[in-house]
């Protein structure tokens, strides 16, 4: 319920910015004066409101985006309060720069449903039956569950969510039980019950911030990364993939030293395809920095593939077999011998992805309909839990990712239990808005039930 | 008829708490209490403060109340709780002479020659126009208003093992049922129920076989303008002792004659008070569990050994004790036992503790369903002040909850009804960094100068504010070079902790390893500057928690306005845009402030968001 107390300027982006649109819309509200806001923009001189200014978003030097500025001053706004309307491109990458943009420079908070609506109910500027589902948006924003709004993710979510309550809650009355009840349980026992409780928050909440952050990278634009050593044949597969001559294809080992990287639409979902430079030890310095980008890249992408030549093995290799793939492909099947080298190389190679040995001279439709129907099934199954990808919550997880690691440091040091019961309070305020209100009474009464207190 | 402005029903804490403050107003006051027992009278355990508790005596002590006072003459060991767990968190427990408290309670009241002690029982309380009619065992008063501070007695049954005598304590006489004395007061639907221990007599107790936990001379005295570490009274020692397998083992043998678990008694009690009973029974494996054991007394025959209250027949409570080591020759001079007893329903009550239904009636202390001294006699305070001003015509004394335990307490109370006696926890407020024991003075002084009484407290109070203010202002100017030796006095081990710049008092005092009390005595010290340790305290731990406290402050001040901000609740409980359940809610609790109407369980969302927005 931050919102019923809070001032501050808010932020959102007004259109739907969860898919690819030519513009977005995002609106500021509640900034006192404009001119906190416009050293962001290269438009000099003044802003008159209600009209449209065309100019550069930019952070410091950078140019951030090309953008259409409208200034409407309160009172005379829909809320009531100094609005600011940002027409900017509408790629969801760009919309969620510059809403981080806004929040991290600008003191922006990121707005609740339906705040800016609020702020007009609460300026007078709309009555309660033009603010249509305010009980729907309202309850959306607070209570255990978030009642409707935590109903909306999907299942795995939504227990994740309900064990971190548990688990902080746990947490919360393990310090509340060392200072209200420290002489009743002792010293060792409510030391040692906070920190396991910590621990275990710590745990389980790290796997949620770390599902946050690659889910944002690799679904938001999926890579299809291809690796290999020299002449395994990924640009070939590449080519084959989109059809078209894009990379150089030659007879000699180690033409493509960068990665190139094309679009590749799969079941309506568009991917990156990037075709990595080929591995080994390189003693070329340009080469040496592009095999590093490669296996940076498999790391960060969505789905790796790797491709083998069985006839042209190095001890490179084992380096290579390290690292995760979603699929390995045998090349070369045209050549002679490739038989008994398949034979030897599959052995001592863990069972992975779909392998199969395969001719990329010989176009193989099947390869294509195998390949495609398997980076479908991995996508549908990452965004069955689409909802997280909500800026929300993502920034929710963000912001309580940062006070957490800055809490548990605190713990490392801080000898004052009121301080960091203190900084524990902040980070509940900010987990509130993610997971609801942990109050002093359930606090007492986890503490009741799970330890012998009182004299 | 003789008539009285204000009238008391109860001599208890909160009972002597109402009359003191009503009586500096000059009003005419009677405390009409039962016969035999003295005024501000220990029946449980011998000590005042504690954890969150010893706040809540030093903001009565800053505000003008009697506990502080009482506790220090009565005091016979000090001690600070969570001494090493940071200063916010730590608090003041005084062990006290019962004897000695009483006495000093009846002697301060004696001299207050508008309070009238009146030694009867009350029969009957009636409603006439705009005042009461009392009728007690001997004759008739008339008051214009009343405070009910009528701790248990209200339908009190006592009970050890199958024995069950009427009454609110031990050997005191009964009173009437508050149904009977009101018929319009709404109870709660559910009886609760206290405990206390046996008392062992001290002289069959092996003192070798027991740690000693002696009394701190370093722990400041209670009342501000008493010198902060005499101690008016003679110091003794607490003991700990422990209960075993063989004590837990006759707990559980007995189980069929508990009356709490036989189902003779069916009050709910505290959790967090669990009778030695519940902890056999709840805790199968946990034989050993602490037993402090402390005087009751210099001259009192009695120990009270805390952490076994118990209501199992009288032969069970003296083998159970005689099991634990040192006690195994202890003879029982009064048996333990548990008291069932009515409490009203406090969300009836207004923030200034009057009753909704009936004007110009107040309750304060146990009978509102809280447990504690402390919480008694803090409402006492406000019940008696609010009656006053009331009568006064002036404005009513609301502690903000983001400024004290007392305003935690109130809001809490009248906000939800309760299902199990309420006690004050510091994990109950949200602004802990503030709400300390050092600055009870700061946090107080707006609300006791609102009472326009001018006092020598009031003086004190304003030249303790007025030196606060001269050495926050000494710690920001002073710069102490980095040739200093006091600077390399202060730095501490590791390329961290090294001070090698110029730096001012203040920015000294943040570091995080140093003790800014000793540190700025120190530093007044070379500088040659003398101030009272009171001060310094208070200096060092605000300049200590500064930058937590401002981070925060503004989040607060704008908490403490919403909160406080006044409401109409029957305009809430009319509007078509509030949900039905809501509607009910609101006109059951009545809600006088925002912030209350935040506690209401079961308020949704969009019904605050209405109400905030003012937009009904």
């Amino acid at each position: 319920m931050k919102f019923l107390y809070s001032d501050e300027p808010i932020i959102a982006c007004s259109t739907c910015n969860h898919a690819n649109a030519a513009l977005a819309v995002l609106r500021i509200s509640g900034f006192k004066h404009l001119d906190t806001l416009l050293p962001f923009f290269s438009h000099s001189g003044p802003i008159e409101p209600r009209r449209v200014y065309y100019t550069k978003l930019r952070s410091g030097d950078e140019v951030l985006d090309d953008i259409c500025l409208t200034y409407f001053e309160g009172p005379k706004s829909y809320n009531g309060e100094n609005i600011l309307e940002l027409s900017i491109h509408g790629n969801t990458l760009n919309t969620e720069r510059i809403l981080k943009f806004f929040i991290d420079k600008a003191n922006c908070r990121l707005a609740a449903p339906g705040e800016f609506t609020y702020r007009g109910l609460k300026n007078k500027k709309l009555t309660l039956s033009q603010v249509e589902g305010l009980d729907l948006f309202l309850n959306a924003n607070s209570g255990y569950a978030l009642d409707q709004g935590l109903s909306l993710l999907s299942g795995n979510l939504q227990e994740i969510y309900t064990e971190l309550y548990d688990l902080f809650l746990k947490h919360k009355s393990a310090l509340e039980l060392s200072i209200d009840f420290g002489d009743d349980v002792g010293e060792e026992t409510a030391k040692g019950y906070f920190n396991s409780s910590l621990i275990d928050f710590k745990k389980k909440f790290t796997t949620l911030h770390r599902r946050v952050i690659t889910m944002e990278h690799n679904l938001l634009q999926p890579e299809i990364v291809l690796a290999g050593l020299p002449n395994s044949g990924k640009s070939s597969l590449f080519n084959h993939l989109l059809r078209e001559e894009r990379a150089i294809v030659s007879a000699l080992a180690g033409t493509t030293r960068d990665y190139l990287s094309e679009s590749l639409v799969i079941e309506g979902v568009k991917y990156k395809l990037i075709d990595t430079a080929g591995i080994r030890e390189a003693t070329d310095l340009i080469e040496a920095e592009g095999i590093k980008r490669t296996k940076n890249k498999m790391q960060h992408s969505f789905f790796s593939i790797l491709l083998i030549n069985p006839l042209e093995m190095r001890h490179e290799f084992s380096d290579l077999a390290k690292l995760h793939f979603d699929a390995v492909y045998f090349t070369h099947k045209d050549v002679n011998g490739f038989a008994e080298a398949h034979k030897k190389v599959i052995k001592d190679f863990p069972q992975f992805g779909p392998m199969g040995a395969i001719d990329l001279l010989n176009s193989q439709s099947e390869l294509e309909v195998d390949l495609f129907t398997f980076i479908n099934k991995k996508y549908l199954t990452l965004t069955k839990d689409k909802p997280i990808l909500l800026d929300r919550h993502k920034i929710l997880i963000s912001e309580v990712n940062t006070h957490l690691d800055r809490y548990v440091k605190l713990t490392t040091y801080e000898t004052d239990v009121a301080v960091l019961s203190h900084e524990l309070n902040i980070l509940a305020t900010c987990l509130s808005e993610l997971l609801g209100i942990v109050s002093p009474d359930q606090i007492l009464n986890s503490i009741f039930s799970n330890f012998c207190i009182g004299k | 008829m003789q008539t009285f402005d204000i009238t008391i029903v109860g001599g208890g804490h909160a009972g002597i708490e109402a009359a003191h403050i009503a009586a500096q107003f000059g009003v005419s006051v009677a405390i009409i209490t039962m016969p035999g027992i003295g005024l501000g009278s220990a029946p449980c355990n011998p000590s005042v403060g504690g954890v969150g508790k010893g706040q809540v005596v030093r903001e009565l002590d800053a505000l003008g109340g009697l506990m502080g006072i009482l506790a220090d003459k009565a005091g016979i060991q000090f001690r600070t709780l969570n001494d090493s767990k940071g200063f916010a968190v730590q608090s003041t427990r005084v062990q006290i002479d019962k004897d000695l408290y009483s006495q000093r309670a009846e002697e301060l009241i004696a001299n207050i020659p508008n309070i009238s002690v009146i030694r009867e029982k009350v029969l009957e309380i009636k409603p006439s126009e705009d005042n009461f009619e009392i009728t007690t065992s001997k004759r008739s008063y008339r008051t214009k208003k009343i405070i009910m501070t009528v701790g248990t007695f209200l339908n009190g049954k006592l009970h050890t093992g199958s024995s069950q005598t009427l009454g609110g304590r031990v050997d005191c006489e009964p009173s009437r049922g508050l149904q009977t004395l009101f018929s319009d007061i709404k109870t709660l639907p559910l009886r609760f129920k206290t405990g206390t221990p046996p008392r062992i007599d001290k002289k069959t107790i092996d003192y070798t076989k027991l740690d000693e936990q002696p009394s701190d001379s370093t722990v400041r005295n209670f009342h501000c303008l008493h010198d902060p570490f005499t101690r008016l009274s003679e110091q003794v020692s607490c003991f700990l002792a422990r209960t075993n397998h063989e004590t837990m083992g006759i707990i559980r043998a007995n189980k069929e004659k508990s009356p709490m678990f036989n189902g003779q008694i069916k009050g709910v009690g505290a959790r967090y008070c669990p009778s030695i009973e519940d902890k056999a029974y709840r805790y199968p494996d946990k034989n050993v569990h602490h037993v402090f054991i402390e005087p009751e007394g210099l001259k009192l025959d009695t120990m009270y050994p805390s952490g076994i209250s118990s209501s199992l027949p009288a032969d069970v409570q003296l083998e159970y004790v005689r099991s634990i080591e040192g006690l195994e020759k202890a003879e029982i001079l009064v048996y333990g036992y548990a008291v069932e007893y009515d409490v009203i329903d406090t969300t009836e009550l207004k923030i200034t503790l009057e009753h909704n239904q009936i004007p110009n009636l107040y309750f304060a202390g146990q009978v509102n369903g809280t447990s504690g001294y402390e919480e008694a006699a803090g409402q006492g305070f406000i019940a008696g002040a609010n009656a006053t001003l009331a009568l006064l015509g002036l404005d009513p004394l609301i502690l903000s909850r983001h400024e004290s335990y007392i305003g935690v307490m109130i809001e809490d109370l009248t906000s939800n009804t309760r299902d199990e006696p309420y006690r004050l926890f510091t994990a109950r407020s949200e602004n802990r960094l503030f709400i300390r024991e050092d600055n009870s003075i700061q946090r107080m002084f707006p609300y006791r100068s609102q009472l326009l009484l001018n006092t020598t407290l009031d003086i004190y109070q304003k030249i303790f504010l007025h030196d606060f203010e001269e050495l926050l202002d000494f710690c920001d100017e002073t710069m102490i070079p980095e040739y200093s030796p006091l600077i390399l006095e202060f730095s501490g081990e590791g390329d961290l902790q090294k001070l090698s710049r110029r730096m001012s008092v203040t920015e000294i005092l943040k570091q995080a390893w140093l003790n800014p009390i000793s540190t700025l005595e120190r530093v007044l010290g070379y500088h040659g500057v003398v101030v009272p340790l009171d001060l310094i305290r208070t200096v060092a731990i605000s300049k200590k928690y500064d930058g937590y406290i401002k981070n925060s402050q503004v989040q607060h001040e704008k908490l403490k306005k919403m909160d406080g901000m006044k409401i109409d609740w029957q305009n809430i409980s009319s509007s078509k845009n509030i949900s039905f359940e809501c509607r009910q809610r609101v006109t059951r609790i009545k809600p006088e402030t925002f912030g209350q109407l935040k506690l209401i369980e079961g308020i949704r969302p969009a019904t605050l968001a209405v109400v905030a927005a003012k937009a009904l």
